[in-house]
């Protein structure tokens, strides 16, 4: 027992230092991939590292340094990124003294809020958008985000990657958006963590009603942010509403595991720390003009988890805030819940007439976050679990005999009584407990359960609107904001399938010149001049490094220091290292296939290069002598390759010197000429369409004049 | 790799679908209105290309295997979604062609789509 929690702190410091060290190597490369690889890889140091040598003052300081290191070693390895090279050298020796090893945890900017953003991208696909954020800021490896969305590693794992390839290559920006923009970028990342949440609260898929796990990675996902964010109301409030309505998990499953009704609940068993916490979150939410609808359901799960019993619950004020939470996103589930709750307070005839002015089911149309094959968070907020009131006699006859449409509450194959009547937290339109019948989900398939109409919301006479195949047959209109639901993302890259070779790692950055240091950038000027025709100056300024600012300082970002990582358990060493490993392995696998492609696309290309008349781009020579920090290529490349494939051995490739500046030396060619010869070689160069990678791929071997 | 790398967007601005169900203005977007977005895009310098297409006489040209040229009349608008003209702009990241393409005109009316120009130096 002790054990296991040993286990689960050192995890959780690492997943947190983890996500931190992803931010600032991804804010720094602009690449993903990179990133994750240099911090396992760092990670992985450390685990062998510090039990022999003692955990170094500074952990999230020594690894952002070692992955630092390991990223130049790796880029410095592939060798046609030689020329990338030289401005992630400049950034790196900048980045040295900008932040030392010394340096301690506060003085690290926490940049997690720009990989909050970038994963939660309104360009990616929803289910995109919460692996990537459980992969990247939750810090769960591949097979754990596909096991909490019960696919396949590896669908899981190409889905990530797809979603990696799409930044990358749509050149999806690593920032934070202004204030001005924070406004219609927020909930995108509010939701992602909501729906993890409402999987975890109430699982739409799988044996179990609760995946505790993803309901604590939801709050410790909505901490992070609301430490980075504290002043926005919104993420305040979506913390409290996460709070007050996990406080309640211990009570809503009997020892059979099935649900319990809030009515039912053992009220003693509810997380009194929890609820305090909560409580004391949602006055600063609620407070001040312009509310939020996740601070208005905070405080309506507040005023369920303050009441001491199911009878004494505040009815009128919760009556008040659906009110208000009607008009800040008119749901036809806000309506519904507000119609139940006018029950609870008036009785269930006064809330009839709530019942006819329903919304029509074109005005409801269903989304659904996530498709059928999609991880299956629920989209209706984890309102407080209530009972539907007695609104009228249930008529079974059309209950249980019309295999649609369902009510929201049966939507599910798990007893159900307990499942909140949904309010919503999102502007797109209801939620898919409307949409309830998913034709592609076997478990709707299978037989109802015997009570499942126990909880089903009493229907008035007429037959309710939320009818799913109408609803099918009409596409999902986004209502308030963001983009069609449940449709590919038409950015979504279709070119690049498994198999060929993903586009750059890294590509130049616009305004890279601007940002730098004016000693480079008097050298990224002479390259400008050279440009026309050449092959560095393009190169050079593609390199991934994104330079920091050098006068910039530790930001005025909260930043966390956690506890120091508990290395006295060989078990839970053993185990952390083991699964970091596993980790590894299967992403490389996953990538395997890609990245054998790739090095024979960047082999051949490297040699068509060095074909002499192919020669015209500057050199660049190394004349310093290999650093600590930077093995040279040379010996880089006996160190093994990570890839099952490596480039067969070429001709050495040319060394490459990391500090541009003065030994920049265009090789063996005019300015005056480059014209006629960029032609030349240009005309050589074969250009295919853009269309077949593979048709590019095969022109650009190597002349067969060898 | 002989020009200056850059990232290109293209946006691709559709017209409705007519089976569409989703609410939009009655009218289609005024030349007005274009002329207005086709100067903010010029004035800001990332415009590389732009035109509006003619949708009421497209061919298509298809040639099977067997090296037959079939040539059909059509897409038409009113049949299905077409493209009615294009933006290229050089813009340095997609927040940034994202919004330059919600303020097209064609983005009220019908969809606008956002893609990069492949390169074949990319990796």
């Amino acid at each position: 027992m002790n054990q296991q929690r040993a286990a689960r702190s050192v995890e959780a410091v690492f997943r947190e230092d983890r996500s931190r060290l992803l931010a600032l190597l991804a804010a720094r490369f602009a690449d993903l991939d990179l990133a994750e690889e240099v911090a396992s890889d760092a990670i992985e140091a450390a685990l062998e590292r510090w039990p022999v040598d003692g955990v170094p003052d500074k952990p999230l300081a020594w690894l952002l340094t070692t992955a630092r290191r390991k990223a130049v070693d790796r880029i410095r390895r592939d060798r046609t990124y030689a020329q990338r090279l030289a401005v992630l050298q400049v950034e790196s020796d900048r980045a040295v003294t900008a932040v030392p090893v010394e340096s301690g945890f506060d003085d690290i900017p926490d940049e997690r809020l720009q990989l909050f953003f970038t994963c939660c991208h309104p360009a990616l696909s929803p289910e995109a958008r919460a692996a990537l954020t459980l992969r990247f800021l939750a810090g769960l490896t591949t097979p754990e985000v596909a096991r909490a969305f019960l696919v396949p590693t590896a669908t899981m794992a190409q889905r990530i990657v797809r979603a990696k390839r799409k930044i990358r290559s749509a050149r999806i920006p690593f920032r934070v958006p202004g204030a001005d923009e924070l406004p219609a970028r927020l909930p995108s990342v509010l939701r992602v963590i909501y729906l993890v949440f409402t999987e975890g609260y109430a699982a739409s898929s799988g044996n179990d009603l609760l995946r505790p796990d993803l309901a604590d990675e939801a709050i410790r996902l909505a901490r992070i942010l609301h430490r980075l964010l504290p002043r926005e109301r919104e993420v305040t409030g979506l913390l409290a509403l996460l709070l007050l309505t996990d406080a309640r998990r211990a009570a809503r499953i009997d020892a059979a595991g099935g649900q319990v009704l809030l009515e039912d609940q053992d009220r003693a068993l509810w997380d009194a720390d929890l609820i305090a916490e909560g409580q004391r979150l949602v006055v600063p939410a609620l407070t001040g003009p312009g509310v939020g609808p996740y601070a208005v359901q905070a405080a309506i799960a507040a005023l369920h988890d303050e009441a001491a019993s199911f009878d004494t619950t505040d009815w009128p004020q919760i009556v008040a805030l659906y009110d208000v939470l009607l008009r800040i996103e008119p749901s036809p589930l806000v309506a519904l819940n507000r119609a139940v709750a006018i029950a609870m307070r008036n009785g269930p005839e006064a809330a009839s007439p709530c019942w006819t002015a329903l919304p029509r089911p074109r005005n409801c149309a269903a989304t659904t976050c996530f498709p059928q094959h999609g991880p299956t968070c629920s989209e209706d907020w984890a309102a407080p679990p209530r009972r539907p009131p007695p609104i009228g006699p249930p008529s079974t006859s059309s209950a249980t005999n019309r295999s649609e449409p369902r009510s929201p509450a049966d939507s599910r194959n798990s007893p159900i009584a307990d499942r909140p009547v949904a309010a919503r937290a999102d502007g797109n339109a209801t939620t898919r407990r409307t949409r309830t019948v998913r034709p592609a989900a076997p478990r709707d398939r299978g037989p109802r359960e015997p009570d499942a109409g126990r909880g089903r919301v009493p229907r008035p006479g007429r037959r309710p609107r939320l009818d799913p195949r109408h609803r099918r047959r009409t596409p999902a209109r986004p209502l308030a904001r963001g983009r069609r639901p449940g449709r590919r993302c038409p950015l979504a890259p279709r070119r690049l399938r498994p198999g060929h070779p993903p586009p750059a790692r890294a590509r130049r950055r616009p305004g890279l010149a601007a940002r730098l240091r004016p000693s480079v950038r008097r050298i990224l000027a002479a390259l400008e001049q050279l440009r026309p025709g050449t092959v560095i100056a393009v190169d050079v300024r593609v390199g991934p490094a994104r330079v920091v600012q050098p006068d910039q300082g530790p930001d005025d970002r909260p930043t966390m220091r956690p506890a120091r990582p508990p290395f006295t358990d060989r078990h839970t060493y053993q185990e952390l290292r083991r699964r970091t490993r596993e980790d590894a392995t299967a992403r490389r696998a996953a990538l395997d296939e890609a990245a054998g492609a790739r090095e024979e696309i960047l082999r051949r290309t490297y040699n068509w290069l060095r074909e002499p008349e192919h020669a015209h781009r500057p050199a660049i020579v190394d004349t310093r002598p290999p650093t600590p920090t930077s093995t040279p290529a040379s010996s880089a490349s006996a160190t093994a390759p990570r890839s099952p494939s490596p480039a067969p051995p070429g001709p050495a490739p040319p060394r490459c010197a990391p500090p541009i500046a003065q030994h920049l030396v265009p090789a063996r060619r005019d300015r005056t000429l480059r014209p006629a010869t960029t032609a030349a070689a240009l005309a050589r160069r074969p250009m295919c369409s853009p269309r077949s990678w593979r048709s590019w791929s095969t022109c650009v071997k190597p002349p067969s004049r060898t | 790799m002989h020009e200056e790398r850059t990232v290109k967007y293209l946006l691709l601005i559709n017209t409705p679908s007519p089976d569409s169900t989703e609410e939009r203005p009655a009218q289609g977007p005024t030349v007005e209105e274009f002329m207005a977005f086709e100067k903010a895009v010029s004035d800001a310098g990332v415009k590389l290309d732009g035109n509006a297409l003619d949708t009421s006489n497209a061919t298509t040209v298809r040639v099977r295997v067997n090296g037959e040229r079939v040539v059909t009349d059509g897409p038409f608008a009113e049949t299905r979604e077409i493209v009615g003209g294009y933006y290229l702009l050089d813009v340095p990241d997609l927040d940034a062609a994202l919004d330059w393409a919600a303020r097209c005109p064609g983005a009220r009316y019908g969809t606008v789509e956002v893609r990069t120009v492949w390169e074949p130096d990319q990796s």
